[in-house]
């Protein structure tokens, strides 16, 4: 898994959703009547289509391949839906639907004559391609090649084509039609995950991660073009999910936003009091002169201990940022008005986090007046269709490249977008990554680190982790433009370190 | 019912009616089978001569007749009686406490004030809820919710068109009293103290309202009407069983509500819920869309049909101010008017519809 994904930053988009296809578990019920799945659906299939074939007049089949919609889809909701509403025709036209292993459906049915196309609208097999075209429009890269329907009659051997490439069985994922997120909850694993949280050390759970501005450099190599301009303490997801209700707790946007709230008070106190002690959570990047950037719910940032935080930061000298979820921002406007002035009248800048591709074109941002706009990048906002992606532009151009940063930025393809938008500010795993080989490059003590091993270690402030490393002075630093020292060390040398 | 009384009223006609509040049924007789049975008690009166029934809000039966000195009311109260005989003495009620009696038309305007919707008053004595509910207690809520009756607790709430000269109804709003559930399941907790676990709480809300509006069931709606769900809830299996059983005659007439922050919780989501929503005809809405959410979400985009907007005093003062955030202004349900102008200031004011208290 990579280290995105590990974290959650009191963000529901920070926790991993369904993983794509669909993670192991549960299989597909009888409830939808008649359905087959895995290998004896496949011979199910099979059989059923040979004795279609043979009397071939009249009948049809159409393949839904919801393996190809963009990750995380197919998301088990996708799978109920579309089974529902092809259910519902294979129930009209005598019929039956098949699903694969790999989430993908075939319906085989009769097709309408003159008369009961009438009847049924918009069940009819015929009207399927368009309606789930339309269904998935937002979740599909070619919402045209989604489906494709045979004639029996005539394309017999374009659809025997069709099963014979059917991919195996093995290596995909089985499917499951129930959410995690969608039962009850157990009431004594969140009782324990209170505990756990009322008890936890704060810093064990702290992940921090950089965000930086890539400088203008053709031809430059990127180490050099990074400067770093804030560092962000989130929570961390993999310290806290390897108890399987905590990791259903924290699928569900609702109950992270409940237990973030809980944490908010105890973080504002910890960096407080460690702000007046110059401690080892806030001191190593307020001397490299960044801001330090917190994730806080409404009811956090209205808190007495965001006021005491505050007026240290002012006493200090010390620069905070404050990011704020859009679902949290519009749940509560008046509240969201009044913690917005208690923001600014700390100077702490607000960031507006979780904006993703669906919920960029959804919304105007901008009118919630924030000072930064973060854009989890995902390969959608690269490939959708031509009018998703004028939507994905305007949208950019109104916020202004300027104001964006393009969050979660895991990969190349994700600078490469960025910077074809003319976005500047990135964060992410493609840029920890970059930091960390410019770490190792002149560490005098990485010969046995891995590239893995540095990322871990610097993006945590867990002591024990962070301490497994032999010159955790330089952990926090963004190497630049060979203006390091070898053998730089920690504490006040780092001032040569471009930072 | 109001119509009735109202004519009966004016006609001076002689009707006897009895309430049965379904609502103070003790919690021991709260069930699905009990409220069948103490249904079952008054049935004698539906029998009576030109007896009418009514079914009200948070579960009431009311029945109206026309013979004012009929033994009627003898056996059914009998029978109430038989019902409750056996409770435990700390349950103990009487029926009369159950039933409400009313001679038209001398006492019509006590029963029209019981026909009026206001919250229920706190128990005498009962302190007010203090506690804030965490986590465990919400997933023992859903566990205890999972196959509650919650038809005592729906509410519903007239959405009106007032285009013409008098209103006329476009749909009912049905809702169930979370604080009365509260009440009823966890005394002394503020059940919506913290409105993340509130949020995660409607869930459960969603799946029983979709069980209790679904066809076939005795409180599902016989006109177009509109349920406050989550995204989660209208991609969920409870909602396909309440769709496979919409009759043909209500498709199309059904309003999903949904809530601006259930929206962006998961936009991908929520676009996909609403071209499912409306490949199967239903129409959607913003609740609660005050002016801070309408300048964030843009309606074009999120294809909504119609939003809720509370009408605050500074939207009353400066309606171009909600004028200026719509695409058009008969997609706004304006909500919290006055009951007596509300209607004609709407229209005044170029819109067309008005939730009803």
């Amino acid at each position: 898994m990579q280290q995105e994904s590990n974290r959650w930053d009191c963000r529901i988009e920070a926790v991993p959703r369904t993983a794509s296809p669909c993670p192991p578990g549960p299989s597909v019920t009888g409830a939808a009547g008649d359905t087959h799945l895995g290998n004896s659906g496949d011979r199910l299939l099979t059989d059923a289509a040979e004795r279609a074939l043979r009397a071939p007049r009249g009948k049809l089949a159409l393949v839904l391949r919801l393996s190809a919609l963009k990750p995380p889809a197919p998301r088990p909701h996708h799978l109920r839906i579309a089974m529902a509403l092809l259910q519902d025709t294979a129930q009209r036209y005598g019929g039956q639907v098949f699903p694969h292993r790999n989430a993908d459906l075939v319906l085989l049915c009769a097709a309408p004559d003159e008369d009961n196309r009438l009847v049924s609208g918009q069940a009819s097999p015929l009207g399927l391609p368009g309606a789930l075209g339309r269904l998935f429009a937002a979740d599909a890269a070619d919402p045209a090649n989604l489906t494709t329907l045979w004639r029996l009659e005539d394309e017999a051997a374009s659809f025997r084509a069709y099963l014979a490439q059917r991919p195996a069985d093995a290596g995909v994922s089985a499917i499951v039609t129930n959410d995690p997120a969608a039962g009850a909850a157990s009431a004594a694993g969140l009782a324990a995950l209170d505990t756990l949280l009322a008890t936890s050390q704060i810093p064990d759970l702290l992940a921090q991660q950089t965000a930086i501005e890539l400088r203008p450099g053709r031809g430059q190599p990127l180490t050099a073009r990074l400067a770093p301009i804030f560092r962000e303490l989130t929570f961390s997801f993999a310290a806290l999910t390897e108890h399987r209700d905590i990791a259903e707790a924290f699928a569900d946007p609702f109950l992270l936003r409940h237990f973030a709230a809980r944490l908010d008070a105890r973080m504002l106190h910890l960096l407080q009091t460690d702000l007046e002690a110059g401690g080892r959570l806030t001191r190593p990047t307020l001397r490299q002169g960044l801001p330090l950037h917190l994730n806080l719910t409404l009811e956090g940032i209205i808190s007495p201990a965001f006021a005491r935080l505050a007026q240290t930061a002012r006493a200090t000298g010390a620069r905070f940022g404050v990011e704020i979820s859009l679902m949290e921002a519009v749940s509560d406007p008046p509240l969201m008005d009044y913690a917005h002035s208690l923001l600014e009248l700390a100077g702490f800048p607000l960031v507006l986090d979780g904006l993703e591709q669906a919920s960029l074109v959804l919304t105007h941002p901008a009118a919630l007046r924030p000072d930064m706009v973060k854009l989890n990048w995902s390969p959608g906002l690269a490939d959708s269709p031509p009018p998703v992606k004028a939507a994905i532009d305007a949208a950019i151009a109104r916020l202004t490249p300027a104001r964006i940063l393009l969050a979660r930025a895991e990969n190349e393809d994700a600078l490469v977008w960025g910077q074809s938008r003319g976005i500047t500010r990135y964060q992410g795993f493609y840029l920890d990554a970059v930091r960390a080989a410019g770490r190792i490059a002149v560490c005098h003590s990485a010969r046995a680190c891995t590239l893995r091993q540095c990322i871990t270690r610097a993006g945590t402030l867990n002591a024990a982790i962070r301490g497994a490393c032999g010159n955790p002075g330089l952990l926090d630093i963004t190497p630049g433009q060979g203006s390091v020292a070898r053998d730089q060390g920690s504490g006040a040398g780092n001032a040569a370190w471009r930072v | 019912m109001r119509d009735l009384v109202r004519r009966a009223e004016l006609a001076g006609a002689q009707r006897r009616a009895v309430l049965l509040h379904m609502d103070q049924l003790p919690p021991s007789l709260a069930k699905p089978h009990h409220q069948r049975l103490a249904r079952a008690a008054l049935n004698s009166l539906a029998q009576a001569d030109r007896a009418q029934q009514f079914e009200l809000s948070r579960g009431r039966l009311a029945i109206v007749w026309r013979n004012r000195d009929g033994h009627e009311l003898g056996h059914a109260m009998a029978a109430l009686d038989h019902l409750l005989a056996d409770l435990p003495p700390e349950q103990a009620v009487a029926p009369g406490q159950l039933v409400s009696v009313f001679d038209l038309p001398e006492q019509s305007a006590w029963l029209l004030d019981e026909l009026i919707e206001r919250p229920p008053a706190q128990p005498d004595g009962a302190p007010e809820p203090t506690r804030t509910p965490d986590a465990a207690l919400m997933a023992r809520l859903e566990h205890a919710l999972a196959q509650a009756d919650l038809s005592r607790f729906m509410r519903w709430r007239p959405v009106l068109h007032v285009t013409g000269p008098t209103p006329t109804p476009a749909w009912d709003e049905r809702d169930v009293a979370a604080r009365d559930i509260a009440a009823s399941l966890c005394p002394g907790f503020r059940i919506k103290a913290d409105p993340w676990l509130f949020h995660r709480l409607t869930r459960s809300f969603d799946r029983r309202m979709l069980a209790l509006n679904s066809f076939g069931h005795g409180a599902s709606p016989t006109g177009p009407f509109a349920l406050h769900l989550n995204i989660a809830s209208i991609l969920s299996p409870e909602f396909l069983r309440f769709d496979a059983a919409l009759p043909g005659t209500l498709r199309g007439t059904v309003t999903l509500n949904l809530l601006a922050a259930d929206i962006l919780a998961d936009p991908a989501s929520f676009t996909f819920a609403r071209n499912f929503a409306r490949t199967r005809g239903y129409r959607l809405l913003l609740r609660a869309a005050t002016p801070a959410v309408l300048a964030v979400l843009d309606l074009a985009a999120a294809e909504l049909d119609y939003v809720q907007v509370p009408a605050t005093a500074s939207l009353q003062a400066d309606p171009d101010k909600l004028h200026k955030l719509l695409p058009r202004a008969t997609m706004a349900v304006v909500t919290g008017l006055d009951p007596d102008s509300g209607a004609a200031w709407a229209r005044a004011n170029g819109f067309s519809l008005v939730r009803g208290r």
